[in-house]
């Protein structure tokens, strides 16, 4: 059978990526008024089940009191100490993930469909009566500080944490920087007490996604049901202040690389211009084939890699380029990247390039569509705003619609190279 | 159970294809068998950057990813010592375009000046951001060259140095393509909301054409037997002490392997491990610590290492990480503690398989170790482990004449 036939010149027709169905979530409450959000579906007997709290360091009174509440819940409760515990959920095949950022905390459970009971009781417990042993703080801060330390060595982790201050303030819980010696003022009676201030006194609610053995709004109900949850939530709304725009540089002795970034305040997900701008932001440095990619990587190798992209928070966000190049080449990236955003302001996108962009952000959509789990985070990453899929069913409209002259405008209105902060961290002395 | 059929084309391409149609999407998965072990000492870091210049035009086609994202799809590709793998995925109904972009580069490659010059900057830029800009980043550079003196393992997928990267010509380019990359040495796996009649004509319409030189032959100088232990200290600016011990061990189709990767499960997988409940809650002599084997098709490392507390010594390190290698032999594994470790084992197969793009890597992975029903399969060899197995490898392996030590110590200041 020869194939000498192919003719390789001529690409395949390729179909506009068509719009995918919006898989919402049902919802009901648990007897104690706490949310649940589930998601029934895929091939595999398994359960992830997360608890999401506002707690998160906008909510903290000192520095590092709601990762570290967050990272110490699980290391032993009334009934459990720490190992006992991980031994147990470690025993039914179980994975816990906690994580806390500015805004929230959650813990998540992943289970076996199968051993989900036991397990959720088990989370459950480190929900509601965690101990925080005085031995297991101790531990924990010693490891902390030495997993920051090292951290703080790396330019590119310099430059974000430095980056935030720059852009929010060090006042604000956005832009606060980290410093060793927060490690020591932190104590575990703050850290008790971020406990029954936040994840105590706030209803938490409950997304879960996988397959049911059984109705699991029973399960929840005997379970999650019996959390002791607060109303009052005392969340810290205050707004970052105006920052002025900036330059700066940290030099870092024997760096090879220089961490670079660029970029502004801008707003979150609720501001009505957030979704257009993704897209924008696609163009510039948001996928591999972005314009920052093809130019200072593709063409002219300064890095490994580069992109840029809209960060939001609840109560604000912003706008970054970040990359880490060859310190003997930082200014001639840093020249291509104004470059770039000068062009984006100036010059219309090609429709091309535009078609291009559209159907690889349906294809993205599609992938984030792929498996329960990726539309339970697509349903938190709305619900975190207050917003629903109506914010999605926008978002395949803009893309649908979105042109040329558009994409100009936006960029034109909060890209200008003028308007950016800079900051360089590495090896600055040349 | 992951189904999935295989057939092989008349030019040697090995095709799976598993169907799943609760997606939209396809995945497309090739794997090279190809990696950092087949380069010669001093032209290492070539499998890799080769990778990245199969994204710099093929014969026919300009540029891969300008296409495949205007399709809607997102690839990537790794290299490793043994492998080159390139996986996609895209909206079922462009997954001719994959076929077409896949084929293409594996007919032939543009061999662009421009494109070699480019890529071999930002695989330099990929060797200072990883290796060399990072604390820690060359532990392994030292590493495999103090366990490896002979075979190609001693050298890191990304290369020994710098300068092996800078000399690479078109001319190594175009004999290493028309070498390894031909039908015969790859297998490709067509996963996702695809039939198996569309899988096979689209395979046989853009691959079937391309003809195949034998599969290359692959002599490469064994290991001799480590006959004493070997240790290395090096100062860097770092924030902590950190020790890596690390032991040769079996090839990837032993029967050992599952014994000692679930010895290292034992060790250190999950907050209730050996590693630590002992050494960092009671002992409190790590920050973290962990076990875990190199899983290489030839043999391969067991590793142990961890970060130091202040104050502890690197002796005290060691004599606790061997205390640990001496509780596997004479307390193994047994009861509640095994069948916990069996359990965490047949979750993590679960978790792994709801992901397409896992399944299809994993078949690919599976096929090139030997048979790709072992993703299906090789869980019971899992299970099957006894506590006499642990006692009984452990014995086997951890003797220090095979062991090989860095001590990388914070600089005093």
């Amino acid at each position: 059978m020869s194939n000498s036939e192919v003719n390789r010149l001529i690409e395949p027709e390729v179909e506009k990526v068509s719009s995918v169905s919006l898989l919402e979530p049902k919802h009901f409450s648990l007897a104690n008024g706490v949310h649940v959000y589930a998601i029934a579906g895929g091939r595999q007997d398994v359960i992830k089940t997360e608890v999401v709290f506002p707690a998160g360091s906008r909510y903290q009174q000192m520095p590092l009191q709601s990762i570290s509440c967050n990272k110490l819940m699980c290391e032993g409760t009334k009934k459990h100490d720490s190992v006992s515990l991980a031994e147990a959920l470690d025993f039914y095949g179980a994975y816990l993930e906690n994580e806390c950022n500015t805004d929230t905390a959650a813990y998540s459970l992943y289970s076996l469909s199968k051993h989900i009971e036991p397990t959720l009781s088990l989370l459950s417990e480190i929900l509601s009566e965690p101990i925080f042993p005085e031995e297991e703080f101790d531990i924990y801060r010693q490891n902390a500080l030495q997993s920051f330390k090292t951290r703080n060595k790396k330019v590119s982790e310099i430059a974000s944490a430095e980056f935030h201050k720059m852009l929010f303030g060090n006042k604000h819980f956005y832009g606060y920087r980290t410093v060793e010696e927060d490690y020591h003022t932190l104590n575990n009676a703050a850290v008790k007490d971020f406990f029954g201030s936040t994840y105590m006194a706030h209803k938490p609610f409950v997304v879960i996604a996988g397959k049911p053995a059984s109705g699991w709004e029973k399960t929840l109900d005997n379970i999650l049901g019996k959390l002791p949850v607060g109303g009052n939530v005392t969340a810290n709304n205050a707004e970052p202040e105006a920052t002025e725009k900036t330059k700066s540089k940290i030099h870092v002795e024997g760096a090879l690389q220089c961490a670079i970034r660029v970029g502004k305040r801008l707003f979150s997900k609720n501001h009505p211009d957030y979704l257009p701008l993704t897209i924008v932001n696609t163009i510039l440095g948001g996928y591999f084939g972005s314009r920052l990619m093809k130019n200072i990587r593709e063409d002219k190798g300064y890095t490994y890699g580069i992109g840029s992209g809209l960060v939001s928070r609840q109560l604000g966000g912003f706008f970054y380029i970040a990359s880490e190049v060859g310190a003997d080449v930082t200014q001639n990236a840093l020249d291509e990247v104004y470059k770039e955003l000068h062009k984006m302001c100036t010059e219309p996108v090609p429709t091309e390039e535009l078609n291009l962009v559209k159907n690889y952000l349906m294809g993205q959509f599609l992938r984030g569509a792929d498996g329960v789990f990726s539309q339970a985070e697509r349903f938190l990453s709305v619900h975190l705003y207050g917003l629903d899929y109506s914010y999605y069913r926008r978002y395949l409209d803009i893309l649908e619609t979105i042109h040329p002259e558009q994409i100009m405008q936006l960029s034109a209105k909060y890209l200008s190279p003028e308007s950016m902060s800079e900051l360089v961290v590495g090896k600055t002395h040349v | 159970m992951i189904q999935f059929q295989k057939f092989t084309l008349s030019n040697g391409l090995t095709v799976i294809h598993h169907p799943d149609d609760a997606t939209q999407l396809v995945c497309v998965n090739i794997l090279y068998d190809v990696g950092a072990r087949d380069e010669r000492p001093e032209k290492t870091g070539f499998a890799h950057l080769f990778e990245h210049l199969m994204f710099s035009g093929s014969v026919n086609i300009e540029n891969y990813d300008e296409h495949l994202e205007k399709a809607g799809g997102e690839n990537n590709a790794f290299t490793t010592n043994d492998i080159t793998n390139y996986y996609l995925t895209i909206p079922r109904n462009n997954v001719e375009t994959a076929f077409w972009l896949e084929s293409d580069r594996m007919l032939s490659l543009a061999f662009s000046e421009k494109g070699l010059d480019v890529q071999r900057n930002v695989v330099m830029e990929e060797f200072k951001q990883r290796y060399l800009n990072q604390p820690y980043g060359d532990v392994w550079l030292l590493l495999k060259p103090l366990a490896y003196k002979v075979h190609p393992y001693r050298w890191n997928t990304i290369g020994m140095e710098l300068s092996h990267i800078e000399n690479a010509t078109m001319e190594d380019v175009k004999s290493f393509f028309f070498t390894h990359y031909v039908p015969s040495n790859a297998i490709l796996v067509i996963a996702g909301n695809i039939n198996l009649e569309k899988a096979k004509q689209l395979s046989e319409k853009w691959f079937g054409g391309i003809a195949s030189p034998p599969k290359p032959l692959r002599q490469l100088p064994a290991e001799p037997s480590q006959t004493e232990k070997r240790t290395l200290r090096v100062e860097r600016e770092v924030p902590q002490d950190a020790i890596y011990k690390c032991y040769h061990m079996c090839d990837r189709n032993h029967p050992d392997y599952v014994v000692l990767d679930m010895i290292t499960d034992a060790l250190s997988n999950g907050q209730s491990s050996r590693f630590h409940e002992h050494l960092i809650k009671k002992k409190q002599l790590f920050s973290e610590v962990q076990a875990y084997v190199s899983g290489d098709r030839d043999p391969g490392l067991l590793v142990l290492s961890g970060k130091l507390n202040p104050e502890v010594s690197f002796e005290q390190a060691e004599a606790a990480l061997d205390e640990e290698l001496r509780g596997i032999i004479e307390n193994p594994p047994e009861g509640r503690e095994l069948e916990k470790m069996k359990n965490k084992t047949e979750s993590l197969h679960a978790f792994t398989e709801i992901n397409l793009m896992n399944r299809a890597l994993g078949l690919a992975t599976y096929e090139w170790l030997g048979d790709a029903n072992r993703i299906n399969t090789e869980i019971e060899q899992y299970r099957k482990v006894s506590a006499a197995d642990f006692s009984h490898c452990a014995a086997k392996y951890f003797t220090e004449n095979n062991a090989s030590v860095l001590y990388y110590a914070k600089k005093s200041s």
